[in-house]
């Protein structure tokens, strides 16, 4: 049986975060360094599962009033993310979701030395694994599911010169911590997105440099490739910056890579390792 | 070698001795690529002369650790040769570098009669 799964690279930026900084009888500093201080004191951003909890009625939701929450409050404690969205997706076919690292990024401030504000949002890149999109699964359903069920989630510090808000958010304490959860402001979903070239680089350089000098059933395929394989390891290596003949041979090898594992490029978006894709064929292998 | 890759501007005087030297190598290999007794040189210099032959046939430009690599590989190439770099710096191609390589060795025989 061929699967016909695929992943999707999506986007997130959270809702406007303002921080309020109280900086005391201090001298006047400078306000980048302010913000960085403030924020290396203050930011434990993640994303999570909104927590299973009756909202306040006051509460807006941005996108839609019946935003419910299906989850319990420990699931924002101590689980590695992409098991806890695993674990408990609403979509069946939503398979899996990795997060990469999350980014905030400064909107405005307003800081005169002493205090200020600063208006901030965090950002992440995920990657969505589904079954094919079909009818009743489309980029829409998702990008709702996803409002409906992640939201970004702030550590709120206890130090009294920092006061954290969003006007969208909802400040919640667990174990006598509290927390911001900031809902999505944003989602952007990229599916047609293809591996960057460097990520090729990386993948064709480290087939090379494990399979030069085998003589099994890969030799054929490195002989035949004997100037994509390795320009795209001295590429990979920083040696050489690449030309836009040499891209054409990279690319090309490329193709015939996947071609000869019976792979798309659709499948590979997030992959930047030869381990990471020979995972995928792995996986494949086993579930036919 | 570790200067920057910013001192050879593409019309520099190194640039354009770089590239010579990339081209000769790049024709070298072309020539030897088959040839079973010179297998040893080829694996020993297995990142210096596959830089020089894509960066000469417009492949890839060098970035300084190409540099490095492919000035090692040509110095070995020419001592293998037994010509200095000053005399080999008069060949603009691998045909030229093998004519005064042969010049040189006929010189070499006479002296010694």
């Amino acid at each position: 049986m061929t699967s016909s799964k695929r992943k999707l690279k999506v986007t997130l930026s959270s809702a406007t975060i303002s921080t309020f900084i109280w900086w005391g009888n201090s001298d006047p500093i400078d306000v980048e360094d302010a913000f960085e201080d403030a924020v290396d004191g203050l930011y434990q951003g993640s994303l999570t599962l909104m927590p299973h909890k009756p909202l306040d009625s006051d509460f807006n939701y941005p996108i839609d009033s019946s935003w419910t929450l299906i989850h319990d409050y420990s699931e924002l404690k101590g689980q590695e993310k992409k098991e806890l969205l695993k674990a408990s997706n609403p979509i069946n076919r939503i398979i899996q979701i990795e997060c990469d690292d999350i980014e905030f990024e400064l909107e405005d401030s307003d800081y005169d030395g002493f205090e200020g504000d600063f208006y901030y949002r965090l950002k992440t890149e995920i990657y969505i694994e589904t079954e094919s999109l079909g009818d009743d699964l489309s980029e829409s359903t998702i990008r709702d599911s996803l409002y409906r069920n992640l939201c970004f989630t702030e550590e709120i510090a206890s130090h009294s010169r920092f006061e954290t808000k969003s006007d969208d958010g909802e400040i919640i304490e667990i174990a006598k911590k509290k927390y911001l959860l900031v809902p999505l402001s944003m989602i952007d979903i990229q599916s047609n997105a293809a591996v960057p070239f460097e990520d090729k680089c990386t993948i064709l350089g480290q087939f090379w440099y494990e399979f030069r000098d085998e003589d099994g059933e890969m030799s054929d395929f490195i002989k035949s490739n004997d100037v994509g394989l390795p320009l795209a390891w001295f590429i990979s290596t920083g040696a050489v910056k690449s030309l836009e003949m040499g891209e054409e041979f990279v690319n090309e090898t490329f193709s015939l890579f996947l071609e000869s594992m019976s792979l798309k490029e659709t499948e590979l978006i997030g992959i930047d390792s030869l381990d990471s894709l020979l995972g995928i064929v792995k996986e494949r292998k086993q579930n036919v | 070698m570790s200067r920057d890759v910013d001192e050879f501007s593409d019309n520099s005087e190194e640039y354009f001795a770089f590239m010579r030297k990339s081209k000769i190598l790049a024709q070298f290999l072309d020539e030897i690529e088959e040839d079973e007794d010179l297998q040893a040189f080829i694996k020993h210099n297995d990142v210096g002369l596959p830089l020089a032959r894509f960066i000469s046939a417009g492949l890839a430009t060098p970035l300084p650790q190409a540099y490095t690599y492919v000035n090692e590989t040509y110095a070995m190439f020419i001592d293998a040769m037994e010509v200095s770099e000053i005399e080999a710096s008069g060949a603009n191609d691998f045909n030229e570098l093998m004519v005064i390589v042969e010049q040189k060795k006929n010189e070499r025989d006479a002296e010694l009669g």
